[in-house]
């Protein structure tokens, strides 16, 4: 028998509710996943696995209509709730109380033998701005590569080249500058 | 995969790669997989309902909005076909055409109906012209000019009885409002130096008794510079009504049985 495909169990879906559960089957694991593999709560994560169907279900029409492929879709709505989350918890940023030229921070740390723990590195890319997290997050911890993640997001695959590049020299400097002492 | 420019990229890249990156709880996911399911199904559920209430808003509103515009329509081409008719049948009318002339003192002055409204119970219909927003009012059986005339004050049917219209007498009409006066015996009875029908007069109609009246004032002069007015309603050839402002007739009343009698009668009208 012919597998129903995402786009078909979603139009049918306005028929008959129970296709829909076909998509939640095939999507609901992989969501929650990247979700809780960007805001690293469990809470958090279900509320907006959750919320990301509830939309999802919202915007069928639109979905249809669009023709794009629906795993797209379904992704660029959860990161997007991410992506909504990160900016409302605003998180607050250590505030910096000297600045550091990045030579100046290369020759500390090739005087200095330094070692870099795991808990900061986490801390660092936590501390990150939100655009520059999720990038950092979906291409090094779930192994995306930039032209996917620039489906995902919305975006042209140099601008998440160039934000991966600015995401790891701000980690660079947040850590070194670390070592430093200078928090 | 990425490769850094520099030393420090490659540091981090490297760092970054090595990191352990906590995956979500397999236990928990799919503990939510199952709890969430029937709820986000009974949604979807839901959502159709509401979504089909939605639809079939959006298809009676569309049937409402071609009603409404095919009654426009309808009406739009009724009312132009009414206009059609009445205007020639307006211009066709010599006495008419002539008054609204006169009316104007510019013969090539060119008539417009405004305004067409219908009296279903009267079986009349008002054309309101734009010749001093005249009125021309035809029995829409008959397509006949009944009379043209200049509005007295608009008709409100919840507060008065008659509306009236200030209305142009024809001489034929005045010779008849005349005779009509002079017939009865009554005025025939008094003393008289003149007896003239008063041009403007009057034209209204009632819709407590759905009755027409085209009232022609008449003016009898009676010796001592004394007068009255009789009211004739020249559609049913009698007298409505008098106006004895000067006490004229209030002697003879209670000296002649038949004047009092008849001024009962008009009472009762």
């Amino acid at each position: 028998m012919k597998e129903i495909s995402d786009e078909e169990a979603l139009r049918e879906s306005f028929t008959h509710p129970e296709l829909f559960g076909v998509i939640y089957e095939r999507y609901h694991d992989k969501i929650f996943s990247h979700i809780y593999k960007l805001t690293q709560n469990i809470d958090i994560t279900k509320d907006l696995t959750e919320e990301t169907f509830y939309q999802v279900i919202k915007y069928r029409d639109t979905i249809i209509k669009s023709g794009a492929p629906f795993e797209r879709y379904i992704y660029r709505i959860s990161t997007n709730k991410v992506y909504d989350y990160f900016r409302q918890e605003k998180r607050i940023r250590r505030k910096q109380d000297k600045f550091y030229t990045i030579e100046e921070i290369k020759q500390n740390a090739d005087e200095k033998d330094v070692t870099i723990d795991d808990e900061e590195l986490k801390e660092a890319i936590n501390n990150l701005p939100e655009f520059k997290r999720i990038c950092i997050i979906m291409y090094y911890f779930e192994g995306r590569n930039i032209e996917e993640i620039a489906l995902i997001l919305d975006k042209g695959k140099a601008t998440i080249s160039r934000t991966l590049n600015e995401a790891r020299k701000d980690l660079y400097v947040a850590l070194w500058k670390k070592f430093e002492g200078i928090t | 995969m990425y490769e850094g420019d520099t030393m420090d990229d490659e540091k981090i890249d490297k760092k970054l790669k090595e990191l352990k990156w906590i995956d979500a709880d397999t236990a928990l996911l799919e503990k939510h997989r199952k709890e969430f399911e029937q709820t986000l199904l009974r949604y979807v559920a839901e959502e159709n309902k509401k979504e089909n209430r939605k639809k079939k808003m959006r298809f009676s509103f569309a049937y409402a909005l071609i009603g409404v515009i095919v009654f426009i329509l309808l009406f739009s081409v009724n009312s132009y076909v009414q206009r059609q008719t009445f205007y020639e049948l307006l211009m066709k009318n010599p006495t008419e055409t002539k008054m609204y002339d006169d009316m104007m003192m510019q013969p090539s002055f060119k008539i417009k109906i405004n305004k067409i409204t219908e009296d279903k119970k009267l079986g009349i219909v008002h054309l309101y012209t734009n010749v001093q927003n005249s009125i021309a009012v035809v029995d829409s059986k008959e397509k006949e000019i009944i009379g043209v005339g200049i509005p007295l004050y608009d008709y409100d049917r919840s507060i008065n009885k008659y509306q009236s219209q200030i209305v142009f007498l024809t001489d034929s009409e005045k010779n008849k409002a005349q005779e009509i006066a002079l017939n009865s015996p009554f005025i025939k009875s008094l003393s008289m130096e003149s007896v003239i029908a008063e041009n403007p007069t009057v034209y209204m109609y009632s819709y407590e008794k759905e009755l027409l009246y085209r009232v022609a004032a008449v003016k009898v002069a009676l010796p001592d510079e004394k007068s009255i007015t009789v009211f004739v309603d020249l559609t049913r050839n009698r007298i409505l009504d008098i106006i004895d402002a000067q006490n004229v007739l209030g002697e003879l009343i209670t000296k002649d049985p038949d004047i009092h009698n008849f001024l009962y009668m008009l009472d009762g009208e």
